[in-house]
């Protein structure tokens, strides 16, 4: 009789080098499920940048157009006669002697005298009117000013002309280095811009040579993107077409069910958004999405594929309560005779209900004159708070209950496309489409993986604050 | 022919002939190991197949510090285990459950020797094969055993005490002639 530990020490031995000929077809499916994963890696990964790419560009046009005091500017099409700017050239002759003449460029030191001559002239479209506004921010301002013409050189039609602004506040009493002047009024495009100060009271200018121009600019920049422009609500309802998931690929790799007919819900969303604009094109969003996916498909409704879903909680069909048991992965119920065969089901059927809390930041492009385009990216936090399982026999459906191994909480990134009609009263009309992926599964069986990816064509309103 | 460590970079990189090459060296072993661990053929395919993607998607942690034809054989054994866990087949009660069926499919080919000793082991119900094997065969100690599986290290003693006294009987006939080759 051999002892114990020479029968560990025989396995032991023979075990070492023991080889099993593999299924021919082994390679292959490690293969392609390694394929699988790359593409997959891959799409998250064009996906995520994508995402980053558009948020980052919008940032960083956001940030380009606060910055952007340049003179030379374009884009005006619509030039409304009626407020053709009143015309009165200025000659440089009369520049000099009105002007230049009176203001001592020597305190100032970081400008020279050219610089009396920069006026700073912002101009920038509002989405909702597209009225332009000329801003005319003088770092050189004479102070303190009671009153006071700036003249600006604007080519108009190829031919030189000018406008003449008449500023009129009295700066005496409460000085401040913004802003300088703020017109709204429709302007031709500007090419360049030659302006000069033309005092009303000789006498009172005098020059605050502290006043630097970038320090200026950069506390305009600040201000702009530390205090928002505007708020809006938006609300919109769509339709989602859950168009790919990873749910047939696993289950027929796990042999868990079979299918060849999947139908993916068509499901609703409604979400209401707060959107909080810092920049007539850039704006932050946040809010509540609510909806639902899922799929129906003729999987063979056997055990194994229950017990991958994990019903334990039984509910109410539409014949009535089911008080069915589950043993042995066989359910049955005494007062429901209708479920006790699983075969006899051709049908299977589960739908998630969801809470989505997107955040977004979105760019706004493309303006006519009520019309406009916005492109948005961001992640979404997913909680799924509700999920039901059906079976159909005969046509009849029946409420098999709850799955309990899902992960309460997914993670997700989309992508948008809006097109916005403006309408009055603050209103805008928004269709758009949203793609949503998302990166974990729903379920928490590694070998049942459920992906959603969610195209919604959605509609709403948007109200302005 | 390319080197171990080669083949490692290669996979390590994504690259899928490495991948392929460390399939063919090592798929035959591996398999067994699956077998060892599982009672039916299609469970230790699957084994098989998430082992591998297992080692795939993390051989770059691989640190070249031991025995690299035993870190694999790790991650499948641990595989196989999740398998049970998963599947909740690991109840370690003290009564002998029925005895399962042995499936000759599964050892079309191998050491008939061994053969013989597995079809013995796989006789055993699941509970003692698993702790036999990883006593036995893997030379783990019996708290790393309890870890492993979640029990604690008594039943992983009595568990193995168990399994040795039932191949025991079962060797009386089969040792006999195996001295005699």
């Amino acid at each position: 009789m051999k002892e114990f530990n020479e029968i560990d020490q025989l396995f032991k031995e023979r075990a070492g080098n023991f080889e099993i000929q593999v299924p021919k077809d082994a390679w292959s499916k490690i293969s392609n499920t390694m394929q699988a994963k790359a593409r997959r890696k891959r799409y998250v990964w064009f996906t995520s940048s994508a995402a980053i790419f558009i948020v980052g560009v919008s940032v960083a046009i956001s940030i380009f157009n606060l910055n952007s005091f340049e003179r030379k500017q374009t884009g005006f099409s619509n030039i409304n006669a009626a407020s053709k700017p009143r015309i009165n050239p200025v000659s440089k002759t009369h520049f000099e002697q009105n002007t230049l003449s009176q203001i001592d460029a020597k305190k100032l030191p970081s400008v020279d005298e050219n610089a009396i001559l920069s006026i700073k002239v912002v101009q920038s479209k509002k989405i909702e009117t597209h009225q332009s506004t000329l801003k005319i921010n003088s770092a050189v301002m004479p102070k303190p000013v009671i009153s006071s013409t700036i003249t600006a050189k604007i080519p108009i039609n190829n031919s030189t002309e000018s406008i003449s602004l008449i500023e009129t506040s009295d700066r005496n009493s409460n000085y401040q280095q913004q802003p300088d002047l703020v017109l709204d009024m429709k302007v031709p495009p500007i090419d360049s811009v030659q302006s000069t100060i033309q005092p009303l009271a000789n006498n009172a200018i005098k020059l605050d040579s502290k006043m630097d121009p970038n320090t200026s600019i950069h506390k305009t920049w600040l201000t702009k993107v530390l205090t928002p422009k505007f708020f809006d609500v938006c609300y919109t309802v769509g339709v989602s077409y859950n168009y790919r998931n990873k749910i047939k690929t696993d289950v027929d790799k796990k042999v868990v069910g079979v299918s060849n007919n999947d139908d993916w819900l068509n499901t609703w969303s409604n979400q209401v958004l707060a959107q909080i604009g810092y920049d007539d094109r850039f704006r932050f969003s946040t809010g509540v999405k609510m909806g639902s996916f899922g799929n129906m498909s003729n999987f063979e409704v056997n055990d194994a594929y229950l017990n991958y879903l994990k019903v334990d909680e039984f509910g109410v069909s539409s014949s009535g309560i089911i008080t069915a048991h589950r043993i042995n992965n066989v359910i049955s119920s005494s007062s429901n005779p209708g479920i006790n065969n699983l075969a006899k089901f051709d049908r299977i059927k589960f739908q998630f209900y969801y809470i989505d809390i997107p955040i977004n930041v979105a760019y706004s492009f493309a303006h006519s004159s009520k019309l406009s385009s916005e492109v948005g990216a961001g992640i979404n936090i997913v909680n799924i708070y509700k999920n039901v399982v059906s079976l159909r026999k005969d046509e009849e459906w029946f409420l098999l209950g709850n799955v309990t191994n899902l992960r309460k909480m997914v993670f997700g990134t989309n992508l948008n496309y809006d097109v916005i009609y403006q309408l009055p009263y603050h209103i805008s009309a928004v269709v758009g489409v949203n793609y949503q992926a998302t990166f974990n599964s729903v379920n928490l069986d590694k070998n049942f993986i459920y992906r959603p990816y969610l195209f919604t064509f959605k509609a709403g309103g948007r109200y302005r604050f | 022919m390319h080197s171990v460590e080669e083949i490692i970079s290669a996979c390590a990189k994504g690259k899928q002939w490495g991948q392929k090459i460390l399939f063919e060296s090592y798929s035959k072993k591996m398999f067994a190991v699956c077998t060892y661990y599982t009672t039916e053929r299609e469970d230790a395919e699957d084994v098989l197949h998430d082992g591998f993607i297992k080692i795939f998607e993390n051989i770059h942690k691989y640190t070249h510090d031991g025995n690299f034809e035993a870190w694999m054989r790790r991650i499948f054994i641990n595989q196989a285990l999740m398998l049970y866990r998963r599947n909740k087949r690991i109840d370690f009660v003290s009564e002998i459950a029925e005895m399962p069926t042995i499936n000759h499919e599964m050892y079309e080919e191998g050491s008939l020797e061994f053969e013989e000793l597995v079809l013995l082991v796989k006789q055993l119900p699941p509970q003692y094969q698993l702790v036999f094997n990883l006593y036995a065969i893997e030379g783990f100690k019996h708290k790393e055993i309890g870890e492993m599986l979640k029990i604690d290290e008594g039943t992983s003693k009595s568990n193995l005490a168990r399994a040795r006294k039932i191949l025991q009987e079962k060797l009386k006939v089969s040792f006999v002639e195996y001295e005699r080759v």
